[in-house]
């Protein structure tokens, strides 16, 4: 009886020393839960290279130079289905001129132009193209007021004639002094700037007798506008006077 | 035997109870608080970087979109860091020489990345998601602030449990058109209460049961 009430003590002693050792070394714990062993982004070990001689997923079926691009499924640059698309120099104002009729095959497009998709493509210019070349696609963007080599406008004769394809390869290659937006642009993306780059070429050459009276007040309003702002960045953007 | 203690005893002996729970209370008062101070949060306190990037000149003074740099940050759970490729996108010909921009041409020569230091880091237990945020009208500046005034990076928020919950109970007076989600200065207008209630339809923003409850975060 004696001997295993002794037994006890010793037993609780044991007990309580485990458990403030439990509570010891689960107290410094923590910080391992914040940092599991698991990769997220940006932890030293989670960047992996592209294996050679693979191409990620998607982006072959939107390359002109992939092998089994179906020409009969390039649609013309400006399908007469195609809705007018609004010129962007002046927002919502629609360019009452036809589209200029385009060949296909090289200056196509994988896919319909839409509304949306020129949204989009607004969109992706104004993120990725703006910076230098500047919202009317005139070269006149910020960063090229800062100093680097000025592009040239979109308006000029040579490119306005440029096939889109010529325009896809710019992107994906990039040329001269401007670098390549592969890896900023998924290759659908590059298309959808393009159709809007060809928006913008449109818009610079409309004749101001088909605009409609609407239209022309909004130029008149956007006309001040960007001339009270030095002509700057344009709407969509991080503004800050 | 005399006695040990006199009668004001008694009364010193309840003041104790009492003192006792006050200091009891204000310890863990403070130690509630102090856990959200920002020197235990770290917000507001800006992080030194290999590179003294600037968000006011890139942002604010250049008029450069989030998405220039951050391009994943619709498509996927996180921002994306830029690659030093994006860097010299403009840095091969601005500032080509400078000293200051000499561990980005060393990067871009090596190919190692650029070791920028985390600003924002929740713990793995802890799932974010930025794509789901942006795309329900949550703009970038609600939870950074503006990042567009900032010389050096800093966070605006706790970044703790109760940040996250705060909002998920309510995010209409918050929420904004798709458009303005990288504007900056963005302010909910007058008439918010009812435009959030529209837009949160719009998005078909889940119940607050779905969005607190505890395995949306931790899964
Ligand atoms: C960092 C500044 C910068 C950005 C951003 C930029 N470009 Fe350029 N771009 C240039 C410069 C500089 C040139 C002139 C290159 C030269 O002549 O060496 C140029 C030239 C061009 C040309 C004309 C090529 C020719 O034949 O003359 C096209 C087309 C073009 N860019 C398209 C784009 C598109 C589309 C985007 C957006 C995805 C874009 N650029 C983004 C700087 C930029
Ligand atoms: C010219 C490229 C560029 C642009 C544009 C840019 N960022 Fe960044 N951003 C960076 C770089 C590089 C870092 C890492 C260095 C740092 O933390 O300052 C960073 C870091 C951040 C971080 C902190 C990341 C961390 O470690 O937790 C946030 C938040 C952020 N940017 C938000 C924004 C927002 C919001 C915008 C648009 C208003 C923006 N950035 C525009 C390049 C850019
Ligand atoms: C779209 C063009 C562009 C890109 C991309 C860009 N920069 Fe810059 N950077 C500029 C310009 C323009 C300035 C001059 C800023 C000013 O004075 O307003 C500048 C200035 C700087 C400076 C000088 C200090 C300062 O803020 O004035 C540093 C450092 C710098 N950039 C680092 C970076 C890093 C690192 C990256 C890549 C994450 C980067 N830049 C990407 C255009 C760019
Ligand atoms: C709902 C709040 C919220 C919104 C909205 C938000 N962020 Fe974040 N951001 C966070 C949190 C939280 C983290 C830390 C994520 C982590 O540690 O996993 C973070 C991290 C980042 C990082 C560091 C890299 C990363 O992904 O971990 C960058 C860069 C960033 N945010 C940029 C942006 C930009 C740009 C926008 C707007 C387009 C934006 N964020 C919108 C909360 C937000
Ligand atoms: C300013 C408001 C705001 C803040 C702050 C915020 N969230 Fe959210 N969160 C939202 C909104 C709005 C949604 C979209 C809800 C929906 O899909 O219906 C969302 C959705 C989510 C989802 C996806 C839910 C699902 O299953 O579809 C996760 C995960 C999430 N948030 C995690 C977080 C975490 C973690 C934090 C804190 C670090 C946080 N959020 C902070 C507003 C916020
Ligand atoms: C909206 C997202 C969200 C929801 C919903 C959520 N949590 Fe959390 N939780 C977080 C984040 C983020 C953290 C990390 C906070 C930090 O770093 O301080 C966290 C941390 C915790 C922690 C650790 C606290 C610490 O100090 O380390 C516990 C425990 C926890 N959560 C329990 C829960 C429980 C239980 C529920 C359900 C009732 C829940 N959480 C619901 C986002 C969430």
């Amino acid at each position: 009886m004696s001997k295993s009430k002794s037994m006890s003590r010793v037993g609780k002693a044991l007990l309580a020393a485990l458990t403030t050792g439990l509570v010891v070394i689960g107290g410094g714990c923590r910080q391992d839960m914040h940092d599991n062993p698991r990769y997220e982004a940006y932890e030293e070990g989670s960047h992996r290279e592209l294996p050679e001689g693979t191409v990620a997923r998607g982006s072959l079926a939107m390359n002109p130079a992939a092998p089994k691009l179906d020409s009969a499924k390039v649609q013309p640059a400006a399908t007469p289905a195609a809705p007018t698309p609004a010129a962007p120099a002046v927002p919502g104002a629609t360019p009452a001129v036809a589209p200029p009729a385009t060949p296909t095959g090289e200056d196509g497009f994988p896919f319909k132009i839409t509304k949306q998709i020129l949204d989009r493509g607004q969109n992706r210019f104004n993120i990725s193209c703006l910076p230098c070349h500047g919202a009317l696609g005139d070269g006149n963007g910020m960063i090229a007021l800062r100093g680097i080599r000025k592009p040239p406008s979109y308006h000029d004769e040579r490119l306005r004639k440029a096939p889109t394809s010529y325009y896809y390869d710019v992107i994906t290659n990039g040329f001269g002094a401007m670098s390549n937006y592969a890896d900023q642009l998924t290759p659908e993306d590059r298309w959808k700037v393009i159709a809007y780059i060809r928006v913008l070429q449109m818009s610079q050459r409309a004749e101001g007798a088909v605009l409609t009276d609407e239209d022309r007040k909004r130029l008149d309003e956007a006309e001040k506008k960007a001339s009270e702002h030095g002509g700057g960045h344009q709407e969509g953007m991080s503004n800050h006077e | 035997m005399p006695q040990l203690f006199p009668r004001s005893a008694n009364t010193l002996a309840r003041l104790s109870i009492v003192l006792g729970a006050v200091i009891a209370g204000g310890v863990l008062l403070f130690i509630l608080n102090f856990n959200r101070t920002p020197y235990v949060t770290q917000a507001f306190i800006a992080r030194e970087q290999p590179v003294q990037f600037s968000h006011k000149h890139h942002v604010g003074d250049d008029g450069i979109d989030c998405r220039y740099c951050h391009t994943t940050v619709e498509q996927t759970a996180s921002a994306g860091l830029p690659a030093t490729k994006t860097c010299m996108n403009c840095h091969s010909q601005l500032f080509a020489n400078v000293p200051y921009l000499e561990i980005v041409r060393e990067s871009w020569r090596s190919g190692k990345p650029i070791k920028w230091t985390r600003v924002h880091d929740l713990p793995d237990f802890a799932y974010f998601n930025h794509s789901i945020h942006v795309n329900k009208g949550v703009g970038c500046s609600t939870c950074h602030g503006r990042v567009d005034l900032m010389p050096l990076m800093w966070n605006t928020q706790s970044l703790q449990m109760e940040w996250c919950l705060s909002c998920h109970r309510n995010p209409e007076p918050i929420l904004r058109e798709q458009s303005d989600i990288t504007k900056m200065d963005w302010e909910a207008p007058a008439d918010q209460a009812v435009r959030g209630r529209e837009l949160a339809k719009k998005y078909n923003i889940q119940s607050t049961q779905v969005l607190t409850s505890c395995s949306t975060c931790h899964r």
